[in-house]
């Protein structure tokens, strides 16, 4: 006999997301999706979302981990760009998740009832969503993180149960969040992690009254229904997204150049800051196009370099593997612009 | 002796129940006797309140030393047929997640109370951590899935000073803060501040002392919800509610909470509108003082609805509110109304036994509020012990840590095949599946159909067959530059029989390592890690040249990560680890450099310096054994000594000739 278990209703949400619960409280309204800030009412961070947003157009950069303070948005963030540009809240690896579903295992309840059933697991999930977010992911025990490697690295998942195997080709984004105080990352680990952000705290009063502003009003949405303020939020995300999707055609079409100076400004600059192997020097010339195509242009240029080298290369230096900082620096900015062959 | 609620419980318990948001409470309290009884009460209130504003039935749990995570979120059941044959195996979700228990239309509301957050188990610290004050929360465990939208309520009691071995990621998941004594008082006595009876009791949709399972009451929900509409709030608030709260190194975390309490406040009294008072409550609520003083009769021309609530606003003087009382916490402005009836005491008109300022008669159009004194610092300490208490807690504390046990050892290694199963531990559920299955048609009984669930028998049963996994870890801290030229199997031959002999995990840092002729020297030190003592690195690393540079410090720092990370990380096996520094103590990198990746001119004695001060940090690991092999000479043969002393090792051994 099988009680209960994991397949939920589906909640008829845009996507199909999984509800497995009443709601968040008896009565409260649908507002239509999941209840998470719309993107466009976050206030601030912008560099989470720049490096969100060029995760988006330019997949093959690897996705982005978001470090950050207690209380400074990093999960609302994550989970609020993947919802406005897929319609889903990410397939998450939760910390308290075990291996049999991370890789894979047969159906419990349909073996109970005598069928043969696999059951898709996480990272295929992942694989089909194109994301997997892990939330804390410097809390993930060790061989979750060797079994995570493992895939992210080959690609391939082996599922094996019983006398069965069978291989499949999963390609995801990873988009993590942590918060440093807990621990660091694993190198191998955070090499992953195409970009990396590090989110602090706003401190301008009036941005912080905008915030609670907005959190407050969400807050309302959730309890009372949608405002009109609302609507125009998630309109402008429609919007956000639309404009992002076009990046990313220019991506796909090629239609963004990236001239050989700045091919090779992008190797200088890796070096420079002492980026350890290649993946570096890849990763920035792959989020430069991306930046030149999230501002519609259709040629990289060395203003595009300056402008992601913050998220591409900060943890890869080789320091990072003996204990040092992944902390962006004025001196690496300097260290940049030297490298770019500025003056100044 | 008998515990009572106070008025403030009563409010603060409503604000949590109004506000899904605020479904957080930290309870300091200091107190050794009576803690259960006065958390106990807490949780009735809090359970009587969620019932009536929800109507939803409150299911109560509780988190301790011994949650696991078994406990926390799924498991497999299996429990006697009730036709008398074979086993049922179920699938039973926890409370946590909210699932309707059977025949129920609704999941009741989780109601997790924590007796003692300083001691709370760690599946059970990440639980929090991960579902509390979480939009969004997902299990994933055993074959099982669940995802849902958490709205529980959490209660903790902390003392706060101890606080500081609470990670502070742990305590951010409480948005609301209160003195135990502040909201429970004993029967016999009465909390009186500033001429309020803190006991005395208000309207209140707090069933108070209800039962936690009994029935909802619907009636009450509706008439929660009833013509009650979100209060608005204004931009002038808000400005000032960003201003007012405490900063911190959480981020936006307090203001957004102290914001909502205003809100819940105000929907507590049925308004449509946030006022000031209502933020003045929700602040002396938590205990976070808000002070009023000066005049200013300007008016944000831009914002009108602020002009529309400063003009339902009277408030001091600079006069009026000279704090001449000494008493930190609130006044309301409408205390400090034209009518007030005393000049000198203002009575706590929000009937919540809140701590009020002196004020007197006056007439002001706006609110000045004054930079935080130090007699609000030391109220806001209260409130947030964690932001001063000195941090007691170990290094990484929300990181699994398991203490290695027979049975857990059990559990691990490889699988090699299945036995059969003499308990419910390590069950290998195919292989059972399997047997059962071939056996379905023969013992099903007649009344069950065809497609009826699949019994299966005790025999059934097979655990898996793991291969042993190694115990114990070998950490050797290799100096070259201490030995350069020797062979270091004399030196270390004992150790390495020892590795050999209990099969070992080795973990090798090497430090000052040459790089080869010209070769810029290196100043950090190398780690690998290896299976066992047969690693072709480790003969590799013990014929190493030796170079010039001594990163001893980060050597070190390196043994005592990789120490930490062998015995505490995860679902560790590790029981015992030994750590062997073979130096001469000379070390001549700081640690700094090391990290940095460059050596800065007139390092001194920074680098032993440095070492001494990493060594120090092995002393008092639980599990650690620590050997100095004694490698110096003159003029320094007293550094290894000291090394050695630093780290809590026995006297270094001298190595045979």
């Amino acid at each position: 006999m099988f009680v209960g278990g994991g397949d939920g209703p589906d909640v008829g949400q845009p996507g199909g997301e999984r509800r497995d619960t009443a709601g968040p409280e008896t009565g409260s309204p649908d507002i239509g999706r999941p209840r998470i800030l719309p993107y466009s009412w976050i206030i601030g961070q912008d560099d989470a979302r720049t490096a969100l947003e060029l995760s988006f157009i330019e997949p093959r950069i690897g996705g982005v981990l978001i470090s950050g303070q207690r209380g400074t948005a990093k999960s609302t963030v994550a989970r609020s760009f993947n919802l406005m540009t897929t319609g889903n809240l990410p397939v998450t690896l939760p910390i308290n998740a075990t291996d049999d579903r991370i890789v894979g295992t047969l159906d419990v309840p349909a073996l109970l009832e005598g069928r043969w059933a696999e059951r898709e697991s996480l990272l295929e999930e992942a694989g089909s969503r194109k994301v997997l977010y892990v939330d804390e992911v410097n809390l993930l025990d060790d061989h979750i993180v060797n079994l995570l490697l493992d895939v992210v690295s080959t690609g391939q998942l082996v599922v094996a149960h019983a006398a069965t195997e069978r291989r499949v080709e999963v390609s995801f984004q990873l988009v993590g969040t942590m918060n440093p105080e807990e621990g660091s990352l694993r190198p191998q680990l955070l090499d992953r992690f195409g970009l990396l952000v590090e989110m602090v705290t706003e401190t301008d009063i009036d941005v912080r009254a905008l915030i609670l502003e907005r959190v407050l009003e969400f807050d309302q949405v959730c309890r009372t229904g949608p405002t009109k303020a609302y609507r125009l939020a998630l309109r402008a995300d429609r919007r956000r997204k639309d404009q992002l999707k076009g990046a990313r055609v220019m991506i796909t079409d090629g239609a963004v150049v990236l001239p050989d100076a700045v091919r090779v400004q992008c190797a200088r600059v890796a070096a420079a800051i002492g980026a350890v192997g290649h993946r570096g020097d890849v990763t920035l010339a792959r989020a430069a196009l991306a930046f030149a195509a999230r501002r519609g242009a259709d040629v990289a240029t060395a203003e595009d370099i300056r402008a992601v080298a913050r998220f591409v290369l900060p943890h890869r230096r080789g320091a990072i593997s003996r204990g040092g900082s992944a902390t962006w620096s004025e001196a690496d900015d300097a260290t940049v612009s030297k490298a770019l062959g500025d003056d100044g | 002796m008998a515990e009572r609620g106070s008025a403030r419980l009563d409010a603060l318990v409503e604000c949590m129940a109004l506000h899904p948001e605020l479904r957080g409470l930290l309870l300091l309290d200091a107190e050794p006797d009576g803690g259960e009884e006065r958390l106990a009460l807490v949780i009735r209130r809090l359970a009587g309140a969620l019932k009536a504003v929800t109507g939803r039935p409150v299911r109560e749990i509780r988190l301790g030393a011994g949650t696991s995570d078994d406990d926390l979120w799924a498991g497999l059941r299996l429990r006697p047929d009730p036709a008398g044959r074979g086993v049922l195996l179920e699938h039973v979700p926890r409370p946590l997640l909210e699932q309707p228990v059977a025949g129920a239309p609704i999941a009741p509301i989780p109601l997790v109370a924590v007796a003692d957050l300083t001691i709370v188990s760690v599946p059970a610290a990440r639980a929090i951590v991960t579902i509390a004050a979480a939009p969004v929360a997902a299990m994933e465990r055993d074959g099982f899935s669940c995802r849902w939208e958490p709205t529980g309520a959490w209660v903790a009691v902390c003392d706060p000073t101890r606080i500081g071995s609470v990670s502070p990621h742990l305590l951010d998941r409480f948005p609301l803060r209160a003195p135990i004594a502040s909201l429970v008082a004993s029967a016999s006595a009465s909390v009186s501040v500033a001429g309020s009876d803190a006991s005395s009791e208000v309207p209140s949709t707090a069933a108070a002392d209800a039962d936690p399972g009994a029935a909802p009451t619907p009636g009450d929900a509706e008439r929660a919800e009833e013509g009650r509409r979100w209060p608005a709030i204004t931009r002038s608030l808000l400005v000032e509610l960003a201003q007012r709260s405490p900063s911190g190194p959480e981020g936006h975390r307090r203001p957004v909470a102290l914001a909502r309490l205003a809100v819940a406040c105000a929907r507590r009294r049925g308004a449509d509108q946030v006022e000031w008072e209502d933020a003045a409550t929700a602040f002396g609520l938590l205990g976070v003082p808000w002070s009023h003083a000066g005049t200013d009769a300007a008016e944000d021309p831009g914002d009108a609805q602020g002009a529309s609530v400063s003009g339902r606003v009277t408030e001091p003087t600079a006069t009026s509110t000279s704090g001449q009382s000494g008493q930190s916490g609130l006044a309301t402005p409408s205390e400090h109304a034209p009518t007030a009836p005393d000049a000198t005491l203002v009575r706590d008109e929000s009937g919540l036994g809140l701590p009020v300022e002196h004020g007197g008669p006056a007439e002001l159009t706006h609110q000045v509020l004054l930079p935080t004194d130090q007699r609000e610092a030391a109220a806001l300490a209260a409130v947030y012990p964690e932001d001063d208490s000195e941090p007691l807690r170990e290094a990484e504390p929300l990181r699994l840590l398991w203490a290695a046990s027979h049975n857990l050892r059990q559990l691990r290694g490889q699988i090699v095949g299945t036995r059969a199963a003499t308990d419910l531990r390590d069950i290998a559920v195919v292989p059972s599946l399997l047997r059962a299955a071939a056996r379905r048609a023969a013992r099903r009984p007649r009344s069950l159909a065809p497609d009826g669930p699949l019994l299966i028998d005790r025999g059934d049963l097979r655990a898996y067959r793991r291969m042993p996994v190694p115990e114990q870890i070998l950490v050797l801290l290799l100096d070259h530059t201490a030995r350069p030229g020797a062979s270091w199997v004399p030196v270390l031959s004992g150790y390495l029989e020892w590795a050999y002999v209990q099969r070992a995990r080795m973990a090798v840092i090497e430090v000052g390592v040459a790089d080869g002729p010209g070769a810029v020297p290196q100043l950090h030190a190398e780690r690998f890690l290896a299976r066992g003592i047969l690693d072709p690195r480790i003969s590799s690393a013990l014929a190493a040249p030796a170079g010039t540079a001594s990163p001893l410090a980060h050597g070190l720092d390196l043994a005592h990560l990789t120490v930490l990370h062998a015995l505490r990380h995860g679902n560790t096996l590790v029981r015992e680890a030994y750590l062997v520094i073979a130096t001469d103590g000379r070390g001549n990198v700081p640690l700094a450099d090391s990290r940095l990746g460059e050596l800065r001119p007139a390092v001194g004695d920074a680098g032993v310096r440095d070492a001494l001060e990493a060594a120090s940090r092995l002393r008092g690991l639980r599990r650690l054994v620590v050997h100095v092999v004694d490698l110096g000479g003159p003029p320094y043969a007293d550094l290894p000594r000291r090394l050695a002393s630093a780290s809590g090792a026995a006297p270094p051994a001298t190595p045979r000739p």
